[in-house]
């Protein structure tokens, strides 16, 4: 199979069940909410050392916030119920509650509860105000710039993590432009986030190392500067691979994320130095989501 | 939607009460067992069908009272989440006694006691409300913890009395000592409130909409804000009453005072701003 003459590989990306919650955090305006953002997903790029894997989905405009204020959503995935509170309550608290107008709200509306302003509240020191409207509660915590307004629960869901694929490229410059490219169109996607910086990772793993302390170690099977010397799954003429790393609320937005990135990806074409697509796997053996590249792309 | 309705024939010179009419006690009753179901009416105990037609589906959750008057006391007592009563008329005493669910609608008035000790659900009244609305129940410590009572028209005096959660608004003016005692929830109040408002209060929140509003000597003023927790009250309430959009949209910027600092406490009197 071929798109734009770039060969797509007969394989597929290898993902696993996560727990996930969305946020929403609105601010006085557009900047400010992205800071909080920016800074709630800050090192959040990998489960194998960050807790978490969190990004921000899109902005929201005034209509799509629960107070009328400029918003950002935000998206975080943990492997438990357990990692996934702790990750919030040290994440919003250290990241939304401190910054400047800022608010966090539940973004997902049905599963277990998980705690928000239940356990932020004590910040307040027992000035905190609770408001119960509907079925929902709120937390007014008194800080110096006036209140920060918490919803005392957001709802966790069950989610996939680990969707992926590789851009084989001649070089670096150009596996670097058909990645932005395809994380561009990947962003419109609803209910995916893309952790890695930039939504780019260049340092693929595999599961263990030679050094016992090690989880994971370069995938040594896609580095270009070892082809020749190693097992190389890489066809002659590569000169580097990015992957791009997908985690969502359900395995169907997988799909549609790598649909959309990987012919975004070769929108550049094997003219422009884009030679294939490949997926990352453990043989299918250890994740139960699989996603197939050409049943995806056909 | 199916509905069971009672259509009430004459107008009883006392009270009548009607705490056994609920959508969940009626159901999946036969019309002839609706109608020997027995309520209080002064000292004697009648039949329902006494007093009412009842025709309609006797599997429904929803119940409509039409031509109702201010002597049907209680109301909607008990009512639970998942079934309705929609009221044509007035209704008397202790409206939504203890209602712990559901949506009681009335087209009239409500007396006194509306929502005493009320746990969960919706009151919507059109037209005015009687004294102690969302009160505590007899032998209660505290009002109402849950739910909202929404009215139209004016509420009558001490509104929200020892309320501990929920909230109860007002499209037209409240009587005096709104709010008193209040250990928490939320009272908006669009039009004019009476004196003593928040009186006694420990906690919560009494928003009033007109800026010509005073809050009691024992309220501190800690400022003007905007306060983050305001649109989402608004939002709330347009969702109710979609009639009140356009007045609360006028609400923003607010001064917050704080007490009653008479018996150490920090419930808040939030009053409009001028736009």
């Amino acid at each position: 199979m071929k798109i734009n003459g770039v060969f797509i590989e007969d394989t597929f990306a290898e993902a696993f069940p996560m727990k996930a919650t969305r946020l929403i955090i609105t601010a006085y305006n557009s900047t400010w909410a992205n800071h909080a953002a920016n800074a709630l997903t800050g090192f959040a790029t990998s489960v194998i050392a960050c807790g978490c894997e969190a990004s921000i989905e899109r902005q929201l405009t005034r209509q799509e916030t629960p107070d009328g204020r400029p918003g950002v959503s935000v998206l975080l995935f943990a492997m438990s119920n357990k990692e996934l509170t702790k990750q919030l309550q040290n994440r919003v608290g250290q990241c939304v509650l401190t910054s400047p107008t800022s608010a966090c709200f539940g973004g997902i509306e049905t599963g277990d509860p998980l705690p928000l302003g239940k356990t932020l509240r004590y910040f307040g020191d027992g000035y905190q105000i609770s408001k119960k409207l509907g079925a929902k509660r709120y937390w007014r915590v008194p800080v110096m710039d006036g209140e920060f307004l918490c919803e005392e629960s957001t709802r966790v869901t069950k989610a996939v993590g680990g969707g992926n694929f590789l851009i084989l490229a001649e070089n670096q410059a150009q596996a670097l432009k058909a990645s932005e490219l395809a994380i561009t169109a990947m962003r419109k996607v609803r209910d995916v986030i893309m952790p890695f910086p930039g939504g780019v990772v260049r340092s693929g793993s595999k599961v263990g190392s030679r050094y016992k302390t090690l989880p994971a170690s370069t995938n040594h099977r896609y580095c270009p500067t070892l082809n020749g010397v190693v097992d190389s799954a890489l066809p002659a003429g590569v000169g580097a691979v990015l992957e791009i790393v997908i985690d969502g609320l359900t395995a169907p937005a997988i799909d549609e994320a790598t649909r959309v990135g990987i012919r975004a990806a070769c929108g550049l074409g094997r003219k422009g130095g884009i030679m294939a697509i490949s997926a990352g796997n453990y043989g299918g053996n250890l994740g139960p989501f699989h996603f197939k590249l050409r049943q995806i792309l056909k | 939607m199916s509905r069971l309705t009672l259509t009430l024939k004459a107008h009883p010179d006392f009270a009548l009460d009607m705490s056994a009419v609920t959508p969940a006690a009626l159901l999946d009753k036969r019309l002839p067992q609706i109608r020997a179901i027995k309520l209080q009416h002064g000292r004697r105990r009648v039949a329902l069908g006494d007093w009412f037609e009842v025709e309609g589906d006797t599997k429904a959750t929803a119940l409509v009272i039409e031509a109702s008057q201010a002597s049907l006391h209680r109301v909607g007592a008990g009512l639970t989440a998942g079934t309705s009563i929609e009221v044509h008329g007035d209704c008397g005493l202790e409206t939504g006694l203890r209602m712990r669910g559901g949506v009681l609608r009335i087209s009239g008035h409500a007396g006194d006691g509306t929502g005493l000790g009320m746990r969960g659900g919706l009151i919507d009244i059109a037209g005015d409300c009687g004294d102690f609305a969302g009160g505590p129940a007899p032998g209660d410590v505290t009002g109402m913890k849950n739910g909202a009572i929404v009215v139209g028209g004016h509420l009558g005096a001490r509104a929200g009395e020892r309320m501990r959660r929920g909230l109860i608004a007002a499209g037209g003016n409240a009587g005096a000592y709104c709010g008193s005692q209040m250990v928490a929830g939320s009272i908006v109040v669009l039009g004019e409130c009476g004196e003593g408002v928040g009186s006694g209060m420990r906690r919560g929140s009494i928003v009033l909409a007109r800026p010509s509003s005073v809050a009691g000597r024992n309220f501190v003023l800690t400022g003007e804000f905007e306060l983050a927790f305001l649109p989402l009250l608004i939002s709330y309430l347009r969702e109710l009453k979609p009639e009140w959009a356009a007045r609360l949209n006028k609400l923003g910027r607010v001064s917050r005072w704080v007490g009653d600092a008479g018996n150490g406490g920090f419930g808040e009197i939030l009053i409009a701003r001028r736009r």
